[in-house]
């Protein structure tokens, strides 16, 4: 009798734990066709706002990169604020419009973190993951590409759900400056 | 001499080792490896343990890039590759430290034995149906949290020389679990915030190897002291035969540990031995390439053979389809207990749960074949792939040109 009980309880235990995480693996595949873009749980998810410096007069040198450099091609740079290190490739972008934009991305993969690899050669056109295949392409025209914005490095291939996460970045001077990060 | 024998029964008497010794074993789990091949995996753990305990003195974790120290015997100077100070200090164990070499490959092969026996005695019992025995159950679900640790201790294992393919493999394991933030779930967020990065960093480095040499083999050692004690009490595994009298006969034919089954293990843990040694001799394992921040990774990188399966599956399929498949795994085997309670233990009363289990096999097998065999399309078919909305939270760079 008693044993049943303790049956039972773990029945429901186990029973409900199963059914919760089913469901939680649900809530992906219902998204794209219930439109729950309003709802808070969607807010910023996938993505942490690392401010590296408050303004471009604040910040110090060790996030920069003159923009001589970025001419010969993307520079790597590992950006440490604290116990944090974000892995960063400066470079420039050729838009359409003729122009030089300065640009930098995380290079952590978001398919599953690897760090992927620039390509493109003086100028930086996307990224390329050696893990799993997946691509990433810059936009480089000003009008943006099949609504995804300039400088979007989105996905043109391979099995990463979205965009890498961008850094922000200000010209000051003749460098080019790392200001805020998505990591 | 008289004076050792007296001091050895005295050990034995004292420590009530006699008692453990005289402990009825049944006779049909002697020889059938079905019955014993726990053992091996427990025995490569204490292996493990062993040689565990050199490389933890020897080895030094850190990721500031050093160049290799020279080595004599492959002819080249100081500084021939730039590598992460983990990896020198491997590459030191490896090549430059006497019997290092072997040291680092029984650990490895030991390690790899290590999976497969606890791969094949989760199979066995799982068509055996162990579980079904009083006290089974919970030796079944302690065995599944030991195999999970198992896999955890392997590729916690494998990050630590810090060569390229440990550091993807570190990689992979402090971004994966960012799948639960798109469920809402913040456990990604909270590794991150645990560890500081997501991008590999000396502390990381530093967790790592606490959570391998002392976190998880201390898990390890505590679960499988609970196992022992529960087979000790609790039998071994029944035989699956539907006949009731010829099972209880079976059961009841017992004679003490020692000296027969004695002799049998010691003869197992020897055999175990030099089929390590015999792997380390014929198919040494090098060091893998060093890799450090920055660098062009080559493509074409592959998983070792243990979690295979998982990169074929990840690379196919949508990762919101295949991320949580060692999950779902996991938490199958967890419940396989309460799902299956009808019947005896015979072949013949449960072949849709030994079908079951060759299933659950296949699954991992397939994508283990799969993944050393074929290229896989780096397209992913319209069936195997969710389209998410594009990212809106996140604020794109504003658009800054700096020349014509």
């Amino acid at each position: 009798m008693v044993d049943e009980g303790r049956r039972n309880a773990l029945k429901i235990f186990v029973g409900s734990s199963v059914a919760l995480s089913l469901g939680a693996l649900g809530v992906p595949l219902v998204g794209p066709v219930v439109n729950i873009d309003n709802l808070a749980l969607r807010g910023g998810y996938g993505s942490v706002e690392v401010v590296l410096c408050e303004n471009v007069d604040a910040c110090p040198e060790e996030y920069s990169v003159p923009i001589s450099e970025l001419v010969n091609g993307p520079k790597f740079m590992l950006l440490k604020k604290g116990n944090m290190a974000i892995p960063v490739v400066f470079g420039l972008v050729r838009a359409a419009d003729g122009k030089e934009y300065p640009v930098a991305y995380n290079t952590i993969c978001t398919h599953f973190g690897c760090p992927v690899n620039p390509t493109g050669g003086r100028y930086l056109s996307g990224f390329a993951c050696p893990c799993h295949g997946s691509f990433f392409n810059i936009c480089n025209k000003p009008e943006g590409c099949d609504g995804r914005p300039f400088l979007e490095a989105y996905v043109s291939g391979g099995p990463a759900p979205r965009s890498l996460r961008p850094v922000v970045v200000q010209v000051k001077g003749d460098r080019v400056y790392a200001v805020k990060a998505y990591i | 001499m008289k004076a050792l024998v007296r001091l050895w029964e005295l050990v034995i008497e004292r420590l009530h080792l006699k008692e453990f010794l005289e402990h009825p074993v049944p006779r049909y789990a002697n020889i059938n490896p079905l019955y014993w091949i726990g053992d091996v995996a427990v025995v490569s753990f204490f292996i493990l343990a062993v040689t565990g305990f050199a490389l933890a003195i020897l080895y030094v974790p850190g990721l500031s890039p050093t160049v290799t120290p020279p080595d004599p015997l492959l002819g080249h100077g100081e500084g021939v590759y730039r590598a992460t100070q983990s990896y020198a200090s491997v590459y030191r164990i490896t090549y430059l430290t006497p019997l290092g070499f072997i040291l680092r490959q029984v650990h490895l092969w030991a390690a790899y034995m290590m999976i497969f026996a606890a791969l094949t005695h989760f199979f066995t019992k799982f068509i055996l149906g162990s579980y079904k025995r009083r006290g089974g159950g919970a030796l079944w679900v302690i065995g599944v949290f030991l195999g999970f640790l198992t896999i955890n201790q392997a590729v916690l294992g494998y990050i630590l020389p810090l060569h390229l393919d440990g550091i993807l493999a570190l990689q992979i394991g402090l971004n994966l679990f960012r799948y639960f933030d798109y469920l809402g779930l913040p456990v990604g967020q909270l590794i991150l915030s645990v560890l500081g990065s997501n991008f590999v960093t000396d502390q990381v480095i530093k967790t790592i190897f606490v959570l391998h040499i002392l976190v998880v083999p201390a898990v390890i050692l505590v679960l499988i002291g609970l196992k022992i004690n529960g087979i000790l009490y609790g039998g071994v595994s029944p035989p699956p035969i539907k006949d009731e009298a010829l099972r209880q006969k079976a059961l009841e034919e017992k004679e003490p540990f020692y000296p027969h089954r004695f002799a049998l293990t010691v003869g197992q843990v020897l055999l175990q031995l030099s089929v390590i040694l015999m792997l380390v001799a014929l198919t040494p394992l090098p060091l893998l390439e060093p890799w450090v921040p920055g660098e062009q990774v080559p493509a074409g990188v592959r998983p070792p053979w243990p979690v295979m399966w998982y990169y074929t599956y990840v690379k196919m399929i949508d990762p919101f389809i295949s991320v949580g498949l060692p999950l779902v795994l996991v938490l199958f085997a967890l419940v396989v207990p309460l799902l299956d309670r009808r019947g005896g233990v015979s072949i013949e009363e449960r072949w849709i749960w030994v079908l079951i289990a060759i299933v659950y096999i296949a699954v991992i097998g397939y994508g283990t074949v799969l993944g050393y065999l074929i290229e896989l399309p780096k397209e992913l078919t319209p069936l195997t792939r969710i389209d998410i909305p594009p990212e809106h939270a996140v604020p794109y760079i504003s658009p800054q040109p700096v020349s014509p």
